[in-house]
Protein backbone atom coordinates (compact mmCIF):
# COMPACT_ATOMS: atom_id res chain seq x y z
CA UNK A 1 0.00 0.00 0.00
CA UNK A 2 1.62 3.34 -0.88
CA UNK A 3 1.72 5.68 1.84
CA UNK A 4 1.24 9.57 1.74
CA UNK A 5 5.07 9.90 2.43
CA UNK A 6 5.58 8.52 -0.75
CA UNK A 7 3.48 10.75 -2.88
CA UNK A 8 5.51 12.25 -6.01
CA UNK A 9 6.28 15.98 -5.71
CA UNK A 10 3.32 16.80 -7.82
CA UNK A 11 1.16 14.28 -6.26
CA UNK A 12 2.04 16.03 -2.86
CA UNK A 13 1.44 19.54 -4.54
CA UNK A 14 -1.86 18.66 -5.45
CA UNK A 15 -3.13 17.14 -2.56
CA UNK A 16 -1.73 20.42 -0.32
CA UNK A 17 -3.92 22.69 -2.84
CA UNK A 18 -6.19 20.32 -2.06
CA UNK A 19 -6.49 20.64 1.14
CA UNK A 20 -5.70 24.25 1.98
CA UNK A 21 -8.09 25.37 -0.15
CA UNK A 22 -10.89 23.38 2.01
CA UNK A 23 -8.97 24.95 5.04
CA UNK A 24 -9.26 28.75 3.61
CA UNK A 25 -13.16 27.64 2.58
CA UNK A 26 -13.40 26.86 6.54
CA UNK A 27 -11.96 29.21 8.30
CA UNK A 28 -13.65 32.14 6.06
CA UNK A 29 -16.27 31.97 8.48
CA UNK A 30 -14.06 31.39 11.29
CA UNK A 31 -14.16 34.29 13.76
CA UNK A 32 -10.44 34.81 14.36
CA UNK A 33 -9.19 34.08 10.86
CA UNK A 34 -12.19 35.72 9.12
CA UNK A 35 -10.66 38.97 9.32
CA UNK A 36 -7.35 38.10 7.66
CA UNK A 37 -9.33 36.40 4.89
CA UNK A 38 -11.32 38.72 3.99
CA UNK A 39 -9.42 40.70 1.47
CA UNK A 40 -7.87 37.25 0.18
CA UNK A 41 -9.11 36.69 -3.21
CA UNK A 42 -11.79 34.03 -3.81
CA UNK A 43 -10.42 32.17 -6.98
CA UNK A 44 -6.88 31.32 -7.58
CA UNK A 45 -5.19 28.42 -6.66
CA UNK A 46 -4.90 28.10 -2.14
CA UNK A 47 -0.75 27.73 -2.40
CA UNK A 48 -0.13 31.20 -4.69
CA UNK A 49 -2.88 32.94 -1.81
CA UNK A 50 -0.49 31.74 1.17
CA UNK A 51 1.94 34.54 1.73
CA UNK A 52 -0.93 37.09 1.05
CA UNK A 53 -2.55 35.60 4.72
CA UNK A 54 -1.08 37.54 7.64
CA UNK A 55 1.03 35.29 10.03
CA UNK A 56 -0.05 34.17 13.17
CA UNK A 57 2.04 34.37 16.23
CA UNK A 58 1.78 33.33 19.77
CA UNK A 59 1.09 36.37 21.57
CA UNK A 60 -2.10 36.91 19.12
CA UNK A 61 -2.75 33.25 20.10
CA UNK A 62 -2.80 34.51 23.73
CA UNK A 63 -4.64 37.74 23.43
CA UNK A 64 -7.67 35.17 21.32
CA UNK A 65 -7.70 33.02 24.19
CA UNK A 66 -7.98 36.27 26.73
CA UNK A 67 -11.07 37.55 24.52
CA UNK A 68 -12.75 33.97 24.66
CA UNK A 69 -11.72 32.13 27.23
CA UNK A 70 -10.35 29.07 27.11
CA UNK A 71 -10.21 27.83 23.39
CA UNK A 72 -10.22 31.43 21.49
CA UNK A 73 -12.37 32.41 18.91
CA UNK A 74 -10.30 30.21 16.38
CA UNK A 75 -11.86 26.83 18.23
CA UNK A 76 -13.06 26.01 14.89
CA UNK A 77 -15.42 23.32 16.51
CA UNK A 78 -18.84 23.23 18.72
CA UNK A 79 -16.90 22.65 22.55
CA UNK A 80 -18.75 19.23 23.13
CA UNK A 81 -16.71 17.87 20.31
CA UNK A 82 -13.55 18.81 22.41
CA UNK A 83 -11.86 15.14 23.47
CA UNK A 84 -8.73 17.22 24.71
CA UNK A 85 -6.63 20.10 25.46
CA UNK A 86 -2.74 20.60 24.79
CA UNK A 87 -1.01 23.04 26.24
CA UNK A 88 2.15 24.77 25.61
CA UNK A 89 4.80 23.84 28.22
CA UNK A 90 4.85 27.92 28.46
CA UNK A 91 8.43 27.96 29.41
CA UNK A 92 9.01 31.05 27.57
CA UNK A 93 7.43 32.66 30.38
CA UNK A 94 4.85 34.22 28.37
CA UNK A 95 2.18 31.88 29.00
CA UNK A 96 0.62 28.93 27.57
CA UNK A 97 -1.56 28.55 24.52
CA UNK A 98 -4.75 26.09 24.82
CA UNK A 99 -5.15 24.15 21.20
CA UNK A 100 -8.17 21.57 21.53
CA UNK A 101 -8.19 18.23 19.80
CA UNK A 102 -11.56 16.29 18.63
CA UNK A 103 -11.39 12.47 18.74
CA UNK A 104 -10.51 13.06 14.98
CA UNK A 105 -7.98 15.01 15.60
CA UNK A 106 -6.34 12.99 18.67
CA UNK A 107 -5.99 9.85 16.38
CA UNK A 108 -4.63 11.65 13.78
CA UNK A 109 -1.58 12.98 15.99
CA UNK A 110 -0.78 9.31 16.88
CA UNK A 111 -0.84 7.73 13.44
CA UNK A 112 1.35 10.85 12.23
CA UNK A 113 3.30 10.72 15.07
CA UNK A 114 4.15 6.92 13.94
CA UNK A 115 5.63 7.41 10.88
CA UNK A 116 8.65 8.54 12.95
CA UNK A 117 8.74 5.34 14.57
CA UNK A 118 7.87 3.77 11.46
CA UNK A 119 11.06 4.61 9.52
CA UNK A 120 12.79 3.94 12.89
CA UNK A 121 12.12 0.60 12.02
CA UNK A 122 9.36 -0.09 14.64
CA UNK A 123 7.01 -2.94 13.23
CA UNK A 124 3.31 -4.02 13.65
CA UNK A 125 3.85 -5.62 17.66
CA UNK A 126 6.61 -4.43 18.78
CA UNK A 127 7.59 -2.64 21.96
CA UNK A 128 8.83 0.38 22.27
CA UNK A 129 9.41 2.84 25.07
CA UNK A 130 9.32 6.88 25.52
CA UNK A 131 10.71 9.11 28.37
CA UNK A 132 8.44 12.01 28.69
CA UNK A 133 5.98 12.24 30.99
CA UNK A 134 2.40 12.86 31.14
CA UNK A 135 1.19 16.04 31.16
CA UNK A 136 -1.02 18.87 29.56
CA UNK A 137 1.41 19.00 26.84
CA UNK A 138 1.21 16.93 23.92
CA UNK A 139 4.84 15.14 24.10
CA UNK A 140 3.86 12.29 26.52
CA UNK A 141 0.65 11.76 24.15
CA UNK A 142 2.13 12.48 20.80
CA UNK A 143 4.52 9.28 21.68
CA UNK A 144 2.36 7.27 23.15
CA UNK A 145 -0.41 7.27 20.69
CA UNK A 146 2.67 7.15 17.49
CA UNK A 147 4.15 4.04 19.01
CA UNK A 148 0.50 2.25 19.66
CA UNK A 149 -0.38 3.06 15.91
CA UNK A 150 1.76 0.17 15.19
CA UNK A 151 3.17 -1.08 17.83
CA UNK A 152 2.92 -1.30 21.76
CA UNK A 153 3.70 0.25 25.11
CA UNK A 154 3.78 -2.43 27.76
CA UNK A 155 5.23 -0.23 30.63
CA UNK A 156 6.00 3.50 30.89
CA UNK A 157 9.46 4.69 32.09
CA UNK A 158 9.27 8.48 32.65
CA UNK A 159 8.07 8.42 35.67
CA UNK A 160 10.86 6.23 37.38
CA UNK A 161 14.45 7.52 38.13
CA UNK A 162 17.17 6.73 35.47
CA UNK A 163 18.43 3.19 37.24
CA UNK A 164 14.90 2.35 37.62
CA UNK A 165 14.24 3.45 34.42
CA UNK A 166 17.33 1.11 32.79
CA UNK A 167 15.59 -1.66 34.84
CA UNK A 168 12.07 -1.69 33.56
CA UNK A 169 13.53 -1.27 29.96
CA UNK A 170 16.02 -4.64 31.04
CA UNK A 171 12.56 -6.32 31.72
CA UNK A 172 10.40 -5.40 29.34
CA UNK A 173 12.87 -5.56 26.45
CA UNK A 174 11.82 -2.82 23.49
CA UNK A 175 13.08 -2.26 20.19
CA UNK A 176 13.22 1.14 20.33
CA UNK A 177 13.53 3.86 23.15
CA UNK A 178 12.33 7.53 22.81
CA UNK A 179 14.55 10.09 24.65
CA UNK A 180 15.57 13.79 24.70
CA UNK A 181 19.36 14.20 24.78
CA UNK A 182 19.12 14.89 28.02
CA UNK A 183 17.11 11.80 28.93
CA UNK A 184 19.36 9.32 26.73
CA UNK A 185 22.80 11.12 28.26
CA UNK A 186 21.44 10.83 31.51
CA UNK A 187 20.64 7.26 30.88
CA UNK A 188 23.55 6.49 29.23
CA UNK A 189 25.83 7.93 32.25
CA UNK A 190 23.88 5.85 34.68
CA UNK A 191 24.08 2.67 32.76
CA UNK A 192 27.98 2.93 32.78
CA UNK A 193 28.30 4.04 36.59
CA UNK A 194 26.24 1.22 37.84
CA UNK A 195 27.45 -1.81 34.97
CA UNK A 196 24.19 -1.91 33.21
CA UNK A 197 25.39 -4.01 30.07
CA UNK A 198 22.95 -2.45 27.47
CA UNK A 199 24.38 -4.83 24.70
CA UNK A 200 23.19 -7.60 27.11
CA UNK A 201 20.53 -6.32 28.97
CA UNK A 202 18.41 -4.92 25.96
CA UNK A 203 19.42 -7.73 23.19
CA UNK A 204 16.39 -6.59 20.58
CA UNK A 205 16.92 -2.46 20.56
CA UNK A 206 17.23 -1.33 17.22
CA UNK A 207 16.85 2.52 17.62
CA UNK A 208 16.74 5.21 19.28
CA UNK A 209 14.61 8.21 18.47
CA UNK A 210 14.99 12.10 20.19
CA UNK A 211 13.97 15.29 19.64
CA UNK A 212 13.25 18.55 21.24
CA UNK A 213 17.08 19.79 22.01
CA UNK A 214 20.06 20.42 19.39
CA UNK A 215 22.74 18.15 19.95
CA UNK A 216 26.62 17.87 18.07
CA UNK A 217 27.68 15.06 16.22
CA UNK A 218 30.20 13.71 18.14
CA UNK A 219 27.37 13.01 21.07
CA UNK A 220 24.92 11.18 18.20
CA UNK A 221 27.82 9.00 17.31
CA UNK A 222 28.97 8.31 20.89
CA UNK A 223 24.98 7.54 21.49
CA UNK A 224 24.88 5.01 18.97
CA UNK A 225 28.28 3.39 20.21
CA UNK A 226 26.93 3.20 23.82
CA UNK A 227 23.38 1.68 22.60
CA UNK A 228 24.59 0.04 19.61
CA UNK A 229 21.81 1.31 17.69
CA UNK A 230 20.89 4.13 14.94
CA UNK A 231 20.04 7.58 16.30
CA UNK A 232 17.09 9.01 14.63
CA UNK A 233 15.64 12.41 15.54
CA UNK A 234 12.21 13.74 14.90
CA UNK A 235 10.14 17.08 15.63
CA UNK A 236 6.68 18.12 16.87
CA UNK A 237 5.03 20.88 18.54
CA UNK A 238 1.35 21.36 19.74
CA UNK A 239 1.44 23.69 17.58
CA UNK A 240 2.14 20.93 14.54
CA UNK A 241 -1.51 18.89 15.56
CA UNK A 242 0.04 17.96 18.81
CA UNK A 243 2.10 15.42 16.52
CA UNK A 244 5.34 14.88 15.73
CA UNK A 245 5.87 16.58 12.01
CA UNK A 246 9.15 15.54 10.96
CA UNK A 247 11.63 12.83 10.91
CA UNK A 248 14.66 11.48 9.95
CA UNK A 249 14.18 8.12 7.87
CA UNK A 250 17.65 7.09 9.29
CA UNK A 251 20.57 7.70 11.12
CA UNK A 252 20.80 11.12 12.25
CA UNK A 253 24.32 11.07 11.39
CA UNK A 254 25.86 9.56 8.43
CA UNK A 255 29.51 9.53 8.07
CA UNK A 256 29.78 12.70 10.53
CA UNK A 257 27.36 14.63 8.43
CA UNK A 258 24.30 15.91 10.02
CA UNK A 259 20.81 14.17 7.98
CA UNK A 260 17.76 15.48 7.04
CA UNK A 261 14.85 15.67 8.35
CA UNK A 262 11.77 14.56 6.23
CA UNK A 263 8.84 16.89 7.08
CA UNK A 264 5.47 15.63 6.72
CA UNK A 265 3.67 17.47 4.00
CA UNK A 266 0.86 15.71 3.39
CA UNK A 267 -0.71 17.07 6.65
CA UNK A 268 1.12 20.42 7.44
CA UNK A 269 2.15 23.06 4.73
CA UNK A 270 5.97 24.11 5.81
CA UNK A 271 7.41 27.83 4.77
CA UNK A 272 11.20 28.61 6.03
CA UNK A 273 11.48 32.31 6.12
CA UNK A 274 13.59 34.56 6.88
CA UNK A 275 12.74 35.76 10.28
CA UNK A 276 13.17 39.78 9.29
CA UNK A 277 11.98 39.94 5.40
CA UNK A 278 9.95 36.99 5.74
CA UNK A 279 10.93 35.70 2.11
CA UNK A 280 11.31 32.34 1.74
CA UNK A 281 14.96 31.27 2.13
CA UNK A 282 16.96 29.25 -0.16
CA UNK A 283 18.25 25.57 0.55
CA UNK A 284 21.18 24.98 2.91
CA UNK A 285 19.86 28.87 4.48
CA UNK A 286 18.62 29.11 8.05
CA UNK A 287 15.03 30.59 8.33
CA UNK A 288 12.23 30.55 11.24
CA UNK A 289 9.29 27.73 10.26
CA UNK A 290 6.42 28.27 9.85
CA UNK A 291 3.13 25.84 10.40
CA UNK A 292 -0.32 25.45 8.68
CA UNK A 293 -2.16 22.82 9.93
CA UNK A 294 -4.05 21.04 7.10
CA UNK A 295 -6.52 18.74 8.41
CA UNK A 296 -6.52 19.67 12.21
CA UNK A 297 -10.72 20.20 12.97
CA UNK A 298 -10.08 21.62 16.25
CA UNK A 299 -7.65 24.72 16.83
CA UNK A 300 -6.34 24.93 13.32
CA UNK A 301 -3.31 27.33 12.80
CA UNK A 302 -3.22 28.95 9.69
CA UNK A 303 0.81 30.00 8.92
CA UNK A 304 1.71 30.21 12.71
CA UNK A 305 5.39 31.44 13.82
CA UNK A 306 6.91 29.04 15.62
CA UNK A 307 10.40 30.67 16.32
CA UNK A 308 12.14 27.74 16.04
CA UNK A 309 15.28 28.35 13.78
CA UNK A 310 16.00 25.61 11.08
CA UNK A 311 17.96 24.83 8.41
CA UNK A 312 16.22 24.28 4.82
CA UNK A 313 17.85 20.90 2.92
CA UNK A 314 14.90 21.72 -0.18
CA UNK A 315 13.26 18.69 -1.57
CA UNK A 316 14.14 15.21 -2.60
CA UNK A 317 17.90 14.96 -2.04
CA UNK A 318 16.97 11.95 0.30
CA UNK A 319 18.56 8.73 -1.02
CA UNK A 320 15.05 7.22 0.37
CA UNK A 321 13.44 8.67 -2.05
CA UNK A 322 10.50 10.66 -0.78
CA UNK A 323 10.28 13.91 -2.04
CA UNK A 324 9.48 16.24 0.89
CA UNK A 325 11.15 19.15 2.42
CA UNK A 326 13.62 18.76 4.65
CA UNK A 327 15.30 20.68 7.81
CA UNK A 328 18.97 19.53 9.02
CA UNK A 329 18.65 17.24 11.97
CA UNK A 330 20.28 18.52 15.47
CA UNK A 331 20.34 21.61 15.17
CA UNK A 332 16.83 23.44 15.54
CA UNK A 333 17.12 26.17 18.19
CA UNK A 334 14.62 29.23 19.71
CA UNK A 335 15.16 32.91 17.58
CA UNK A 336 13.94 33.58 20.87
CA UNK A 337 16.44 32.12 23.20
CA UNK A 338 18.93 34.26 21.91
CA UNK A 339 21.32 35.54 24.98
CA UNK A 340 23.14 38.64 25.09
CA UNK A 341 26.50 37.89 27.10
CA UNK A 342 29.25 40.38 27.56
CA UNK A 343 27.69 41.57 24.16
CA UNK A 344 27.91 39.12 22.45
CA UNK A 345 24.87 36.88 20.62
CA UNK A 346 24.87 33.40 21.57
CA UNK A 347 22.24 30.94 21.69
CA UNK A 348 22.19 28.07 24.94
CA UNK A 349 21.86 25.39 22.13
CA UNK A 350 25.30 26.04 20.81
CA UNK A 351 26.88 26.42 23.97
CA UNK A 352 25.36 23.12 24.69
CA UNK A 353 27.05 21.31 21.70
CA UNK A 354 29.99 22.89 22.09
CA UNK A 355 29.96 21.44 26.23
CA UNK A 356 28.68 17.86 25.00
CA UNK A 357 31.05 17.61 22.18
CA UNK A 358 33.89 17.12 25.10
CA UNK A 359 34.52 13.93 25.56
CA UNK A 360 35.30 14.65 28.91
CA UNK A 361 32.01 16.71 30.27
CA UNK A 362 29.45 14.29 31.67
CA UNK A 363 27.00 17.01 32.66
CA UNK A 364 27.02 20.86 33.39
CA UNK A 365 24.60 23.62 34.27
CA UNK A 366 24.88 27.49 33.28
CA UNK A 367 24.25 30.46 34.81
CA UNK A 368 24.59 34.08 33.28
CA UNK A 369 24.60 36.51 36.74
CA UNK A 370 25.72 39.73 37.24
CA UNK A 371 29.66 38.83 38.58
CA UNK A 372 31.04 40.83 41.67
CA UNK A 373 32.53 43.52 39.22
CA UNK A 374 28.98 44.38 38.80
CA UNK A 375 29.06 43.15 35.34
CA UNK A 376 27.58 39.88 32.96
CA UNK A 377 29.13 36.51 33.94
CA UNK A 378 29.13 33.40 32.42
CA UNK A 379 29.50 30.60 35.45
CA UNK A 380 29.76 26.97 34.43
CA UNK A 381 29.59 24.06 36.66
CA UNK A 382 30.82 21.40 35.09
CA UNK A 383 30.88 17.46 35.97
CA UNK A 384 34.15 15.78 34.24
CA UNK A 385 33.65 12.26 32.59
CA UNK A 386 36.77 11.17 34.36
CA UNK A 387 38.12 12.18 37.62
CA UNK A 388 41.63 14.40 37.81
CA UNK A 389 40.74 16.28 34.75
CA UNK A 390 42.56 19.42 36.04
CA UNK A 391 43.09 20.67 32.39
CA UNK A 392 39.38 20.71 31.72
CA UNK A 393 38.56 23.45 32.85
CA UNK A 394 40.81 25.65 31.15
CA UNK A 395 40.15 23.85 28.08
CA UNK A 396 36.87 24.64 28.47
CA UNK A 397 37.58 28.69 28.82
CA UNK A 398 39.62 28.83 25.81
CA UNK A 399 37.13 26.42 23.76
CA UNK A 400 34.31 29.08 24.57
CA UNK A 401 36.87 32.56 23.91
CA UNK A 402 37.43 30.52 20.85
CA UNK A 403 33.64 29.77 19.67
CA UNK A 404 32.07 32.81 21.98
CA UNK A 405 34.86 35.42 22.54
CA UNK A 406 33.31 35.03 26.55
CA UNK A 407 35.31 33.60 28.80
CA UNK A 408 33.35 31.83 31.42
CA UNK A 409 33.75 31.41 35.31
CA UNK A 410 34.59 27.45 35.44
CA UNK A 411 33.89 25.26 38.14
CA UNK A 412 34.30 21.37 38.23
CA UNK A 413 31.92 19.60 40.85
CA UNK A 414 30.86 15.95 41.45
CA UNK A 415 28.28 15.12 39.43
CA UNK A 416 25.86 14.46 42.19
CA UNK A 417 26.09 18.59 42.87
CA UNK A 418 24.21 18.72 39.36
CA UNK A 419 20.60 18.62 38.38
CA UNK A 420 19.80 15.47 36.70
CA UNK A 421 17.68 16.89 34.23
CA UNK A 422 14.67 14.11 34.82
CA UNK A 423 11.91 16.10 33.80
CA UNK A 424 8.49 15.81 33.17
CA UNK A 425 8.79 18.23 30.21
CA UNK A 426 10.70 17.70 27.19
CA UNK A 427 13.34 20.52 26.90
CA UNK A 428 16.19 20.67 29.27
CA UNK A 429 17.01 24.26 30.07
CA UNK A 430 20.70 23.77 31.78
CA UNK A 431 21.38 27.47 31.11
CA UNK A 432 19.43 29.93 34.01
CA UNK A 433 19.79 33.94 33.18
CA UNK A 434 19.70 35.60 36.78
CA UNK A 435 21.22 39.04 35.54
CA UNK A 436 17.88 40.94 35.85
CA UNK A 437 17.76 39.52 39.65
CA UNK A 438 21.19 40.31 39.66
CA UNK A 439 21.16 44.30 38.70
CA UNK A 440 18.21 44.66 41.46
CA UNK A 441 19.75 42.73 44.37
CA UNK B 1 -34.91 -4.32 15.72
CA UNK B 2 -34.19 -3.42 19.44
CA UNK B 3 -30.88 -1.18 20.30
CA UNK B 4 -29.25 -3.76 21.24
CA UNK B 5 -29.74 -5.77 18.19
CA UNK B 6 -29.28 -3.12 16.02
CA UNK B 7 -25.76 -2.53 17.78
CA UNK B 8 -24.90 -6.37 17.61
CA UNK B 9 -25.65 -6.30 14.36
CA UNK B 10 -23.43 -2.95 13.74
CA UNK B 11 -20.58 -4.48 15.59
CA UNK B 12 -20.71 -7.93 13.85
CA UNK B 13 -20.50 -6.14 10.21
CA UNK B 14 -17.44 -3.72 12.10
CA UNK B 15 -15.16 -7.16 13.22
CA UNK B 16 -15.80 -8.58 10.17
CA UNK B 17 -14.11 -5.48 8.24
CA UNK B 18 -11.37 -5.77 10.82
CA UNK B 19 -10.80 -9.43 10.30
CA UNK B 20 -10.90 -8.72 6.31
CA UNK B 21 -7.97 -5.81 7.31
CA UNK B 22 -5.94 -7.66 10.04
CA UNK B 23 -3.90 -9.07 7.25
CA UNK B 24 -2.87 -5.74 5.47
CA UNK B 25 0.19 -4.78 4.41
CA UNK B 26 0.55 -2.04 6.09
CA UNK B 27 1.63 -2.31 9.62
CA UNK B 28 -0.91 0.58 10.49
CA UNK B 29 -4.14 -0.35 8.80
CA UNK B 30 -3.21 -4.07 10.44
CA UNK B 31 -2.83 -2.00 14.30
CA UNK B 32 -6.19 0.17 13.23
CA UNK B 33 -7.66 -3.24 12.72
CA UNK B 34 -6.77 -4.60 15.76
CA UNK B 35 -7.47 -1.40 17.76
CA UNK B 36 -11.38 -1.39 16.52
CA UNK B 37 -11.37 -5.07 17.42
CA UNK B 38 -10.87 -4.18 20.66
CA UNK B 39 -13.02 -1.50 20.88
CA UNK B 40 -15.86 -3.87 19.41
CA UNK B 41 -15.27 -6.27 22.02
CA UNK B 42 -14.81 -3.70 24.97
CA UNK B 43 -18.24 -3.06 24.38
CA UNK B 44 -19.96 -6.36 23.82
CA UNK B 45 -18.11 -7.39 26.78
CA UNK B 46 -18.63 -4.68 29.40
CA UNK B 47 -21.38 -2.85 28.16
CA UNK B 48 -23.98 -4.94 26.26
CA UNK B 49 -22.28 -8.14 28.87
CA UNK B 50 -21.47 -10.43 26.99
CA UNK B 51 -18.24 -10.76 29.24
CA UNK B 52 -15.04 -12.04 27.41
CA UNK B 53 -15.33 -14.80 24.87
CA UNK B 54 -11.89 -16.19 25.34
CA UNK B 55 -12.50 -16.88 29.18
Amino acid sequence: MRTLDRLSRSDLVALQQRKLGSLLDRLRTNPFYAERLASLPSGGRPLDLLRGIEPVDKQQLLADQDDAPPYGRRLGVDAAEIAMVHTTAGTSGKGQEIHALTWRDVEAAGHLSSFAFRWAGLRFGEPAAFNIGFSNSSGGNAMLRGIQAIGRTPVLVAQASFPERLRLLAEFRPVGIYGTPSALNGLARTAAETGFDVGAELPELRFLLTSAEPFPTEWAERMEDVWGAPLHEDYGATQSASSICASTCGSCVVDGARAAMHLFEWSFLFEILDPETADPVGEGEWGELYITTLDKQASPLLRFRTRDRVRSLGCGRCACGRELLSIESGTITRYDDMLKIKGQNVWPADMESLLFGLDAVAEFSGEIAIGPKGRDELYLRVAPARAGDDALAEAIRASFKARFNITPQVELVPIAELPEWNTPERKSRRFVDTRQAGLTA
Amino acid sequence: MSDEAAARAAIARIRDACAELADADDDAVRMYAVRVEALSRALLDSVLGDGDERA
